[in-house]
């Protein structure tokens, strides 16, 4: 190019500035840019070679240059010229270019126009919800204040009674406390002997010493002074479980006792009556017990067999004397709330009106706290204790009504609500209900105590057993929606961004403002491929829909027909376009089969007691549930949910038994399921579900 | 003698292929023979000189190349293309129809070569 570039340094000065004008002005590409200069150039160059005198050359180029007429218009012509003399393909390129350019612009402005929508309030869920709950009663027949004021009044439970309560529960704790019982048993005369030998180490510990040690293992810590430079210098501890593993290994490979590897560090939101003061005024003072390790061994084997070796190996059943000893304080210290959660439970009806604190920025339904159903569910299963301490003591009147205390608050929580507050009304109602039975099969119960008994079962539900409401969830989501949507406009409104994340786990929750807005391209992106707010809303619809319908039938019509559910409605929406759902919307089709089995648990138990009863009138059980229906023992046949038929029924040689076939459908011929360690699990698959005799 | 820029910009086309016919030529000496060749009485003005150029080389009716003059100069050359004479031709039968036309109006005092 640059070669083909004339001399222009001959040329008067207007020429070089009008050429370089004329280039400018034509915004076109630089190689193009310079052939027009070179050709302009050379056309000047000849225009002008015949000129004399520089005056003449100035003249004739000031002549030339009015010639070629208006610089700007020229620049046009020759730009459209150019344009045109290009080859195809550099058209393609350059059209192909200039469309996407076009096309960023329009997202540009799209996006901008996207993110700056606003959510328009027109419906008050949280009123609307109010108004759905309140029922027209006085304001004496609410349980919900009593429940408030036990939740006030509670005092949970310390880690030891919390050991002893887990025991009579599946799970890992019972697992645990089986382990060190059978460990201390296999270990008992080693563990003797060696108690024997080094008992005076704990016994020249002072009195006073002694119970701050014993408090720390309330809190299942063994405390041990750290030692750094043959000073000692803070406190460390292992958990009282780990304690006893080495102390028995140790015992058994006849070595020297050693503090356990590793050792832990008190953790820092240890509870707050653990003695730390007392263990650091040790330090201070200097006042560590002389063979502190010794001595603190003893007491924890000690305390190991106390705790371990008395164990019951039922998980229902009498209370042993240990239990009682651990579990009754915490259940006195408890009397004060018990009372008012069994005054509560008596109430017709449980009203807790909900509402936003007026600092609370955000007004939507899903950001008002739920009630305190832990709270709630820990007062249940306190009462439950209170039952059985009860019933250790002789009271089982008492006993017995504070199981249908539990069972009746348990009604407060069910057919309204929450999806969370209706399962946690199953699962209360539950332990209710067997508590009741194990009760039954503990002791035997006079008829007028079983008439009382299947009267105030009977009282819990009079009409239908409430089963899974789905419209708090609804307006619960349709609030989203009104929050999270724009109001109008194509498809009635879209997604906003950033409005949606904090009801979900997308941002979490300690991102602040500023690092929020390194989602916000995220957010964007997402709510532009989500679906449309009308859209949304009806395919919400059809999917409540769909699970209150479903929620009626029970898992064998569900499990028979060939009617879509909503779990597999929401396999088949696009995650993309329908995230909000996917996040939002529960897999009912399980709820509502805990749900089911709350009925059954609430039947069955109704149905031993008509059993029962008329075993105590005829001495003999009944050839047929039928019997029981026809003479006026059971209302109703109790029917299998698994099955759609009666549960099944069968007399024993002294005994008789009452299960449902489960979740596999199947009549297993009343073998019950079981776990993976081969212990009975009530509603497993693998078998059926007895609900007499009690399995213990 | 200057005629209307309509008039012009309607022949100057034919002109300048006309005028290639005749053999390659750059932008200066075009000019130049268009004047030479009409007795002065065609002037294409420099401003409307090489936006025709380029644009009868956009539609490949002349093609243009850089050469070197005898005096070392470069140059851009003009030819005409096959494209271009089949165009002249065609152009040259309508203004001969045209000058026809024009003769009966004004009486058969027009005429083309």
């Amino acid at each position: 190019m640059s070669d083909r570039k004339s001399d222009s340094k001959s040329l008067p000065e207007c020429v070089s500035e009008y050429v370089r004008r004329l280039l400018k002005k034509m915004r076109y590409r630089r190689k193009v840019r310079d052939d027009v200069e070179a050709e302009l150039t050379a056309h000047f160059e000849d225009e002008l070679k015949d000129c004399k005198t520089s005056e003449e050359k100035e003249q004739k180029a000031e002549q030339l240059i009015t010639d070629f007429g208006d610089i700007k218009l020229l620049a046009i012509l020759l730009r459209r010229a150019k344009k045109r003399c290009r080859p195809l393909w550099r058209t393609i390129i350059a059209r192909t270019f200039q469309v996407i350019g076009i096309l960023i612009v329009c997202f540009i402005f799209y996006v901008i126009w996207f993110s700056f929508g606003e959510p328009t309030i027109r419906v008050d869920y949280v009123k609307l919800l109010n108004r759905m709950n309140q029922p027209d009663i006085r304001e004496q027949d609410n349980a919900w204040p009593h429940y408030e004021k036990a939740f006030e009044l509670y005092v949970p439970q310390s880690p030891v009674v919390k050991q002893y309560v887990s025991y009579r529960r599946r799970g890992k704790a019972r697992q645990d406390a089986l382990r060190q019982k059978n460990l201390l048993l296999d270990n008992s005369r080693q563990i003797q002997a060696w108690l024997e030998n080094n008992k005076k180490y704990w016994d020249n510990v002072n009195p006073e010493q002694q119970s701050v040690v014993l408090k720390c293992f309330e809190y299942d810590w063994v405390p041990f002074p750290k030692i750094v430079h043959q000073n000692y210098n803070d406190w460390q501890a292992t958990p009282f479980d780990r304690m006893t593993e080495h102390i028995i290994r140790c015992i058994n490979e006849n070595t020297e006792l050693t503090e356990p590897h590793p050792r832990g560090i008190l953790p820092s939101n240890v509870h707050p009556e653990f003695p730390n003061d007392e263990l650091k005024e040790w330090l201070k003072q200097r006042k560590i017990p002389s063979n502190f390790l010794q001595a603190v061994s003893v007491a924890v084997l000690h305390e190991a067999v106390k705790r371990y070796s008395n164990l019951p190996e039922e998980m229902r059943g009498e209370l042993s004397d240990v239990e009682l000893e651990y579990i009754s304080p915490w259940v006195r210290q408890n009397e004060a709330a018990w009372q008012e959660f069994a005054a509560g439970s008596a109430r017709s009806y449980c009203y807790r009106p909900i509402a936003h604190s007026a600092d609370d920025q955000d007004k939507s339904l899903w950001s008002i706290p739920m009630p305190p159903l832990s709270s709630f569910r820990d007062l249940a299963r306190m009462g439950i204790w209170h039952s059985r301490i009860e019933r250790a003591e002789g009271k089982l009147q008492q006993s017995i009504d504070d199981c249908l205390a539990v069972a009746r608050s348990a009604c407060h929580w069910q057919g309204k609500g929450t999806i969370i507050e209706q399962l946690v009304g199953a699962s209360i109602s539950g332990l209710g209900h067997e508590e009741i039975l194990t009760i039954m099969a503990d002791r035997k119960l006079s008829n007028t105590e079983l008439n009382r008994l299947y009267e105030q079962l009977f009282k819990i539900y009079p009409g239908d057993y409430p089963l899974l409401n789905m419209e708090g969830d609804r307006l619960m989501f349709m609030d989203v929606v009104q929050r999270s949507f724009t109001d109008g406009g194509p498809g009635g409104g879209h997604l906003i961004p950033g409005t949606w994340d904090h009801y979900t786990d997308l941002n979490p929750s300690d991102v602040d403002e500023t690092d929020k807005r390194i989602f916000m391209p995220l957010y964007t992106a997402v709510s532009m491929v989500h679906a449309r707010r009308d859209t949304t809303v009806a395919k919400a619809n059809e999917i409540y829909d769909l699970q209150i319908k479903n929620a009626k039938m029970t898992p064998y019509q569900r499990h028979v027909s060939d009617i879509k559910t909503a779990d597999e409605m929401y396999e088949s929406l696009q995650n993309y376009r329908f995230f909000l759902l996917q996040i939002f919307m529960p897999a009912t089709a399980r709820i509502s089969e805990i749900i089911y089995r709350g009925k059954m648990g609430h039947e069955a138990t109704k149905t031993i007691i008509a059993i029962l009863q008329w075993r105590q009138e005829k001495d003999q059980y009944p050839a047929t549930l039928g019997d029981l229906v026809k003479t006026g023992f059971l209302e109703e046949l109790p029917m299998d949910v698994f099955s759609d038929k009666p549960l099944v029924y069968k007399k024993t040689d002294d005994d008789f038994i009452l299960y449902s076939v489960g979740p596999n459908f199947v009549d297993d011929g009343g073998e019950h399921g079981k776990d993976r360690n081969g212990n009975f699990r009530k509603w497993s698959d693998n078998g059926d579900t007895l609900f007499w005799p009690v399995i213990k | 003698m200057k005629f209307e820029s309509q008039l012009l910009k309607g022949v100057a086309p034919v002109v300048v292929l006309e005028i290639l016919s005749g053999g390659q030529m750059y932008g200066y000496e075009l000019s130049q023979a268009i004047e030479q060749r009409s007795g002065e009485i065609l002037t294409l003005g420099k401003g409307t000189l090489y936006p025709l150029l380029y644009n009868l080389e956009a539609k490949k009716l002349i093609k243009g190349k850089w050469e070197t003059a005898g005096t070392g100069r470069k140059r851009r050359y003009y030819s005409i293309t096959s494209n271009g004479k089949d165009e002249l031709a065609k152009q040259k039968a309508q203004l001969k129809e045209l000058t026809a036309g024009l003769n009966l109006v004004f009486g058969g005092t027009i005429s083309l070569a």
